[in-house]
């Protein structure tokens, strides 16, 4: 999705620069929410304001939602018919070996040493064998983090 | 009100995601399927399914389905209009004050944490999706299947899906 923003936005329209959705993208995956509304409010911001940063967010979501609309009410009628059950039974596995397949090619790009091998280890363990909130994981990490910079800058001056 | 709380509930879990869709599973698990009982875990895996092989945001194929499931077609907006609440004032004030953020060293730091943290929760997901659906060979086999497929070519969600539905309706 965000290779197509690139390629309509950047290079066939021109309506941005390389630079600018760059850091577009990076401050989209840095902030909270999905990425792909994230960017698009950016860089509709930074075209034409305020409204067209909403228009863009509202266009990214129209197709996901128009879609999901139409399937969730064939859904709901159908949740009883015994050949869904067995497509969805037959979708599930395929389902667990794709986010399987995400993680391995995520833990292979991302940055590893103790620290971030350590965070990942204890944020998988605490959510799944404690059940302690994610939420509740979020926020002591970016205390953590704030209390880590403070001392850093303090081991500076 | 069944409305507010969706939009509430939405926004929280908005708010709380970081790194994009799979790491914002165990948020949406823990609020619908275990806080509000909105789905059953199968129907949480389903919905999983759903939106990896639909277009658009994980979040928002999620927030869209689970609103309508519950209330309706106004319940579907409401819930979408929740989980990109966040996103929205967000990032209006990113860009905004965009040389602030770009190089803040409390961001930078915040995410060296956050990021790591967020691929522990991807984990998770893995672990939860993988124990309640691996329950027989057969479901064992079309894992594996479909895992080794992917290291040969990069899989089309789209088409796994359909093609495992097929091969679920003939073996199951």
């Amino acid at each position: 999705m965000l290779h197509l923003i690139e390629y309509e936005l950047v290079e066939k329209e021109k309506l941005l620069d390389y630079d600018t959705f760059h850091n577009g993208l990076a401050l989209s995956q840095t902030s909270p929410g999905p990425i792909a509304v994230n960017i698009a409010i950016f860089l509709g911001y930074r075209l034409g304001g305020y409204v067209t940063g909403l228009i863009c967010a509202i266009a990214t979501i129209l197709p996901a939602f128009l879609i999901i609309s139409l399937l969730t009410g064939f859904l709901i009628e159908y949740s009883d018919n015994s050949y869904l059950v067995k497509f969805f039974r037959g979708i599930r596995p395929a389902v667990a070996a794709m986010i399987t397949f995400s993680l391995i090619n995520l833990l292979r790009k991302s940055k590893r040493n103790y620290l971030s091998i350590i965070t990942m280890i204890i944020s998988f363990g605490l959510l799944t064998f404690v059940s302690i909130s994610p939420i509740t994981i979020i926020i002591s990490l970016i205390i953590i983090s704030i209390i880590s910079r403070l001392v850093k800058n303090n081991a500076v001056s | 009100m069944l409305y507010l709380k969706l939009f509430l509930i939405f926004f929280k879990i908005g708010i709380f995601s970081f790194g994009g869709g799979l790491a914002m599973l165990p948020l949406i698990q823990e609020e619908v399927v275990e806080n509000q009982g909105w789905l059953s875990e199968h129907e949480f895996i389903d919905l999983v399914a759903i939106a990896q092989s639909t277009p658009g945001p994980i979040a928002v194929n999620g927030a869209t389905f689970i609103g309508q499931k519950t209330g309706g077609f106004l319940g579907g907006i409401v819930a979408t209009a929740g989980v990109v609440s966040p996103s929205i004032i967000i990032m209006f004030i990113i860009a905004s004050f965009f040389f602030i953020f770009s190089h803040n060293k409390f961001v930078k730091e915040a995410l060296i944490w956050i990021k790591p943290g967020t691929i522990g929760f991807i984990a998770s997901a893995v672990w939860f999706i993988g124990s309640k659906t691996l329950v027989d060979w057969k479901s064992g086999a079309i894992f594996i299947a479909v895992l080794s497929y992917s290291f040969y070519k990069k899989p089309n969600p789209i088409f796994v899906t359909i093609a495992t539905g097929i091969i679920g309706i003939l073996i199951f």
